[in-house]
């Protein structure tokens, strides 16, 4: 059990009215919202998560993770996909627009040491934190590789990165030699996708993602770290990944959530006792939602 | 405007609040979690009822655990508790000292878990017990303490005799006339009622065939049961009000006007749950609100509003 009064938590989840600077339509029912939300944007790291009011006719906020924070400019992007009823009103959003936000929230990633590679690993809409922490560790020159499982046709990658100015595909300091071997056997995308698309590699993004690892000389594997965000059957994946090549990692998970700041129990995962035996829930949004990959009991709950 | 001086603190039986706005159970944690929400205001609150809390710890429902309904939110959380000892101990050390009441919410499956849970309670310095009457009664075949006047009556009885603290007896709206129950808990020698908590119901996922809550079913709360919560309310006024036993009302309350309405119907306190979820500051708003709205009255105190309904 979290105890806030003792801890960093304190005070940090900010209730907030912000400002919609802009709402871009993506293929795929996808959006990326930029919100103007002033000086706390200088504390939103990746990994964290906010509670978005959709309208105030829903009961319960809508969480989030933030896609980028600019703390310059005072914004947070967010990165979504329409799958509901509140989705389907952020869709309908034009800058201008004000809002409610409860933010940051939950814990964010762990920095990894500077001498590690980090595999990132993401599915469908947890690009968000990923492309995040990816922005962050190449701006500190760390060797990073991003792989991507999106089933919309359009190379959605690209639009995003476009409107972000970041060109997400090659501003890594990558690990030329394990992706020139990819390239050898006919893998050149770091994009994945179930349906055959051109220039993608067909199947599921964690197969790539071993792909890349089969590849990697024994001293890159060794270096390496994997950092996960999407559906709950790819996370399990990637964590038999780490168990089969034997690295460590940390995943962002979801859950459904109705407060988000701790008060409910909704959103919880079993995570192991620190004994080794057994495991307990615990809370997503104020212990996560970044789990070690190792702490998830995966097969108990 | 009169020359009264409203003031905002309640006297419910033993337990005197600075204002008449609760948290309520199991939408505030054990406290401290509302400490990270950058402007909260632990003293603009009359009292915050802590999670429900058993013997021993309990591990919950599978998830998910809430599903948004029309208007309101279906949970089964499944009293996940760290257990009493760890929350009278671990946790109400922590939080005691803040500038408002906790109130601790007991729940068991035999009439024997709650007296010793309530024991347990009854050595800090809650200002409360309250019995959470909606739990199945696990000895007798799993119907709800609840849904029985005489089960309710021995819950409360073995409470009323393990603690010398104000009791307050929560009931359940899923009875066919919950008169009764509130009689039957006022005999066994409860100080205060609280109504009502959540209606029983369950959300399906219509395309893939199955239930979205792991337990499959659980309690609606919110917007949507209002109507019947204020109903309930001024069944069990009817009831009260003759043994001035006061009642916490609750049931999907989300701004001022909520709030006066259950007074209205008899409630002399009122409690917020579900809305803390979207508005975690709302509380302090209602408080603000119901100053306001006494003053424009010349309304000296709540109590002027509790059960004034015209019909
Ligand atoms: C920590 C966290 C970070 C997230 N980050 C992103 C992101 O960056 N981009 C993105 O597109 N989505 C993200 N999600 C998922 C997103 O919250 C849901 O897609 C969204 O709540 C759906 O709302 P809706 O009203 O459109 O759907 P509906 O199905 O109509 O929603 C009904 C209820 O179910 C909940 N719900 C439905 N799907 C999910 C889900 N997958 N996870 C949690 N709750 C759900 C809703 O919050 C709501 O309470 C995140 C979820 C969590 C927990
Ligand atoms: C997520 C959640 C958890 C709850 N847990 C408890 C509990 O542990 N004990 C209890 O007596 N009531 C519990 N309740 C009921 C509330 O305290 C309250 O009585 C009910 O939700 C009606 O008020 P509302 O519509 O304002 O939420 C819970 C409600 C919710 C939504
Ligand atoms: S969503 Fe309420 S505790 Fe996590």
């Amino acid at each position: 059990m979290v105890t806030v009064d003792r801890c960093e938590l304190r005070g940090m989840a900010q209730p907030l009215v912000v400002t919609v600077l802009f709402n871009r339509h993506l293929p795929g029912e996808h959006g990326l919202l930029r919100l103007r939300v002033g000086k706390v944007a200088r504390q939103v790291q990746p990994g964290h998560f906010v509670q978005l009011i959709c309208d105030p006719r829903l009961t319960l906020p809508r969480p989030f993770s933030v896609m980028d924070a600019d703390p310059e400019q005072g914004s947070v992007d967010i990165f979504y996909r329409v799958v509901g009823e509140g989705t389907r009103i952020m869709a309908s959003w034009k800058g201008g627009e004000e809002l409610r936000v409860l933010m940051p929230l939950g814990r964010p990633f762990v920095w990894p040491e500077e001498k590690k590679n980090i595999l990132l690993i993401a599915g469908g809409a947890g690009i968000a934190p990923v492309h995040f922490l990816a922005r962050r560790l190449v701006e500190r020159g760390q060797s990073a590789v991003l792989v991507w499982g999106i089933e919309t046709e359009a190379p959605l990658m690209t639009i995003a990165a476009r409107l972000d100015g970041f060109p997400l595909d090659v501003a890594f300091v990558e690990s030329a030699e394990a992706l020139a071997a990819l390239d050898a056997v006919g893998v050149s995308s770091r994009l994945a996708s179930m349906t055959p698309m051109a220039g993608r590699f067909h199947g599921y993004v964690t197969d790539l993602a071993e792909h890349y690892l089969e590849r990697s000389s024994e001293a890159l594997r060794r270096r390496t770290e994997l950092y996960a965000c999407g559906p709950t059957v790819m996370l399990r994946a990637v964590a038999r990944l780490a168990e089969r090549f034997g690295l460590s990692g940390q995943v962002s998970l979801e859950e459904r959530m109705a407060c988000g700041f701790g008060v409910c129990a909704a959103c919880v995962v079993p995570v192991r006792q620190e004994s080794g035996v057994g495991w307990s829930y615990r809370k997503i949004c104020t212990e996560g939602p970044v789990f070690s990959l190792a702490d998830i009991a995966w097969e108990s709950g | 405007m009169s020359g009264n001086v409203t003031s905002l603190e309640v006297r419910l039986a033993g337990l005197t609040l600075a204002n008449p706005v609760m948290l309520l159970s199991g939408c505030a944690g054990f406290g401290e979690e509302l400490a990270m929400v950058e402007g909260f205001d632990f003293s603009r609150v009359g009292a915050i009822c802590l999670k429900g809390t058993t013997l021993h710890p309990k591990e919950g429902n599978p998830p998910p655990r809430v599903a948004e309904t029309p208007a309101g939110m279906l949970n089964a959380i499944g009293l996940q508790n760290p257990g009493a000892r760890h929350v009278a101990e671990k946790i109400l050390p922590g939080i005691l000292h803040w500038p408002t009441r906790f109130i601790a919410n007991i729940a068991g499956s035999t009439v024997d878990e709650y007296a010793e849970v309530a024991r347990i309670f009854d050595d800090t310095g809650v200002a409360a017990i309250e019995i959470n009457i909606s739990c199945p009664n696990v000895k007798e075949g799993g119907v709800a303490f609840g849904a029985d006047p005489v089960m309710a009556a021995r819950v409360v009885a073995a409470v009323r005799q393990a603690t010398s603290k104000p009791l307050i007896t929560k009931l359940s709206p899923n009875v066919t006339d919950i008169r009764v129950i509130a009689r039957a808990t006022i005999e066994a020698g409860t100080d205060i009622l609280s109504a009502v908590n959540t209606y029983l119901g369950m959300a399906i996922d219509w395309s893939s065939g199955r239930p979205i809550l792991g337990n499959v079913q659980g309690g609606l709360s919110g917007p949507a049961i209002k109507p019947a919560a204020l109903l309930q309310v001024w069944r069990v006024y009817e009831v009260a009000r003759h043994c001035n036993v006061p009642i916490i009302g609750q049931g999907g309350i989300t701004c001022t006007r909520d709030a006066v309405e259950f007074f209205l119907v008899g409630a002399a306190a009122i409690g917020i749950g579900t809305a803390l979820f979207s508005s975690p500051l709302v509380a302090g708003e209602i408080v603000t609100g119901l100053r306001h709205h006494l003053e424009e009255r010349g309304l000296d105190g709540p109590a002027r509003l509790t059960g004034m309904l015209k019909v």
